[in-house]
């Protein structure tokens, strides 16, 4: 009785005030609310599709096209034509990656193949580089730009394979972005997924080419050289040298906070100034000390600078100071830029009046009180040495001048080691010259007189920026 | 009286709709962010340019506002070691933009104003200028969030605060 009552009741007040009419009326403007926002999400997701396979398709062409300059580089016979298609494949490739980037599949399914375009790259530019150095392309290069070949064509087939499916509808991009990493779980059920992990999979075996391009798996395997041969210290001895370094009144309340397992194993502490506390602005210094020989890698320190009363000469002086009284007596500055009230300065050691760039240091001053706020030196426990072996210097400084473009107009020279890619470093002059109002510096190779980099300053009211 | 009663019932039950009409647009959003949670994974140009510092912050904002100072250097590290990694886009747009890679871009947090007390841009700077924490770390995760199995599987480089650093 209850329920068919009700519902009588109900319709009976339904009836009454035009209720079907407004329930009528407020029910379409429900539904067309929810069409149109259904609407508008197809959209998006159709547009976002079509970036999705704009992006696919760019990276399946520029592959085709490595593919096709790498079996062409077999045949090469030149070092003119070998420029010519290196400089080709290192710009498809370079294409290539960037599109790959885009495509809306988890960075684990892209990783080699990401790598692997990033190599060809490289590899190819160092081949141009050979070529204008005139060397020959040896038996070597040839094996591995022919592995590069047949890597590439697994890579391109599988890329054709996945475009035809996706052309008969049987994978959508727009598909594998909604379902996100669930897909990775079920590749099995999802081709195009499936077909990239296969691909990863070949490319395990994919070995690491020893060759002088920049992103080369050796320079991730450097060992820093400043720690070569030291001893290990404790925790507790890790401890002091952070007292030390940054005194015993600011480092009265010191934490131990952990250690870093990476090239440069270290002991991780926390600094509390002003004692601990929960603000979240709460002055807190952080600093690495390498576990051998205890070295301080970094040192940061978050307080805030509030108005500025130091000024740039006056804050070079204080962090002059600061690298002299912590026994780091050889070393010139070289750059600097300031940014709300903070100066950092690019340090540089020096050997026989030689500026050492690799070997850098910077100090990081607060242009309130010129209070020393941040330290890094991981450039120079990488790289220093305390007699370094240069070769000999077989350009003299007019030679030098001669093989700079008569262009410049040229204001000082000197002689500097500077890095290059794959941390290769060489001995140069560095000529600093003006060009169009502009600041330039020119390195030329004080061994082959090989013009080896050119640098444009750029003065910003910040600082000086090279580009 | 059981009139108005009616109708304020039936404006209750509108309200209600709407609300689900609307909410249901967000569900994929939701959905994404667990899916997405974890892994942020990011090649290196010449020159640190100054726009580059603001798309940077923006995300370090959008990941770590919350995070100690050193937690957001931290994060700004990572995001320039991936472009220069070559698993990762050459560039400091790819890298962040990258699909999937960072939950605060998938989600729009990116777009989010920085607040004018916060330390993101002198983060920034600190990590463009060669300070990271992290030695070279290009992941980075919270254990007691993410649901990604195959995070587990890098090498943990160092934990700062509640985020592991990993290869």
């Amino acid at each position: 009785m209850g329920i068919r009552k009700k519902l009588l009741d109900f319709k009976q007040r339904l009836s009454d005030r035009h209720m079907y009419s407004i329930v009528l009326v407020v029910t379409a403007v429900i539904a067309s609310a929810g069409i149109y926002q259904y609407k508008r999400a197809l959209d998006y997701r159709n547009s976002i599709e079509n970036q999705y396979n704009r992006a696919f398709h760019e990276l399946v062409g520029y592959v085709e096209n490595i593919e096709v300059s790498l079996a062409k580089g077999m045949l090469v016979n030149s070092p003119n034509q070998m420029v010519n298609l290196s400089a080709e494949i290192w710009r498809k490739a370079a294409f290539a990656q960037a599109n790959l980037g885009q495509l809306p599949i988890s960075h684990v399914q892209l990783d080699k193949t990401s790598k692997f375009l990033t190599q060809v790259g490289d590899y190819a530019y160092s081949l141009s580089q050979k070529s204008m150095d005139n060397q020959d392309i040896t038996d070597e290069d040839y094996n591995n730009l022919d592995k590069l070949y047949k890597y590439s064509r697994t890579l391109s087939d599988a890329l054709n394979n996945m475009q035809s499916e996706v052309y008969e509808g049987r994978i959508k991009f727009g598909e594998l972005q909604k379902k996100g990493s669930k897909l990775i779980a079920k590749a099995s059920k999802n081709v195009a997924v499936s077909k990239l992990e296969n691909i990863e999979k070949e490319f395990q075996d994919y070995p690491s080419l020893i060759y002088d391009g920049p992103f080369s798996d050796h320079i991730e395997r450097m060992k820093p050289r400043l720690l070569e041969g030291g001893k290990e210290i404790t925790q507790e001895q890790a401890k002091d040298v952070v007292i030390q370094f940054l005194g015993e009144e600011k480092a009265k309340n010191i934490e131990f906070t952990g250690e870093t397992d990476g090239s440069i194993k270290t002991y991780s502490f926390a600094v509390y100034p002003e004692g601990q506390s929960k603000k979240k602005d709460n002055r807190r210094i952080t600093v690495d000390v390498t576990k051998i020989n205890g070295y301080i890698l970094w040192m940061l320190d978050n307080r805030k600078v509030e108005r500025i009363s130091v000024d740039i000469d006056e804050a070079k002086k204080k962090a002059q100071e600061f690298l002299d009284s912590h026994g780091m007596t050889s070393m010139k500055e070289s750059y600097y830029l300031q940014n709300d009230g903070i100066a950092v300065i690019n340090y540089a050691y020096v050997q026989d009046n030689i500026i050492m760039y690799p070997e850098l240091v910077k100090v990081r001053v607060a242009l309130d009180n010129g209070e020393i706020i941040g330290f890094e030196s991981k450039g120079y426990i990488m790289t220093h040495q305390d007699k370094r072996e240069l070769p000999a210097i077989k350009l003299t400084e007019q030679e030098a001048r001669k093989k700079v473009n008569k262009r410049l107009n040229i204001d000082s020279i000197r002689l500097a080691v500077i890095p290059l890619e794959s941390k290769r470093e060489v001995l140069c002059y560095e000529l600093k010259g003006k060009y169009e109002e502009r600041d330039f510096l020119i390195y030329i190779n004080a061994e082959t007189g090989k013009e080896e980099k050119i640098l444009m300053l750029l003065e910003t009211p910040n600082g000086i920026l090279t580009m | 009286m059981n009139k108005y009663r009616n109708i304020t019932l039936f404006i209750i039950i509108c309200g209600i709709c709407i609300t689900l009409y609307t909410f249901s647009i967000n569900q994929g959003k939701v959905e994404q962010n667990n899916a997405s949670e974890t892994i942020s994974i990011v090649t290196a140009q010449d020159a640190d340019r100054e726009d580059d510092i603001q798309l940077l912050a923006r995300c370090v904002n959008g990941e770590a506002r919350g995070e100690p100072y050193i937690g957001q250097v931290a994060v700004a590290a990572v995001i320039l070691n991936r472009v220069k990694h070559p698993s990762f886009p050459n560039t400091l747009a790819g890298v962040i933009y990258q699909p999937k890679a960072f939950t605060a871009v998938q989600d729009g947090q990116i777009n989010v104003p920085i607040d004018p007390n916060s330390t993101v841009y002198k983060a920034c700077r600190d990590a463009m200028n060669g300070w990271d924490p992290t030695d070279g770390a290009i992941y980075y995760y919270n254990p007691e969030k993410t649901t990604n199995k195959w995070i587990y599987s890098r090498q943990v480089v160092k934990t700062i605060g509640k985020h592991k650093f990993a290869k």
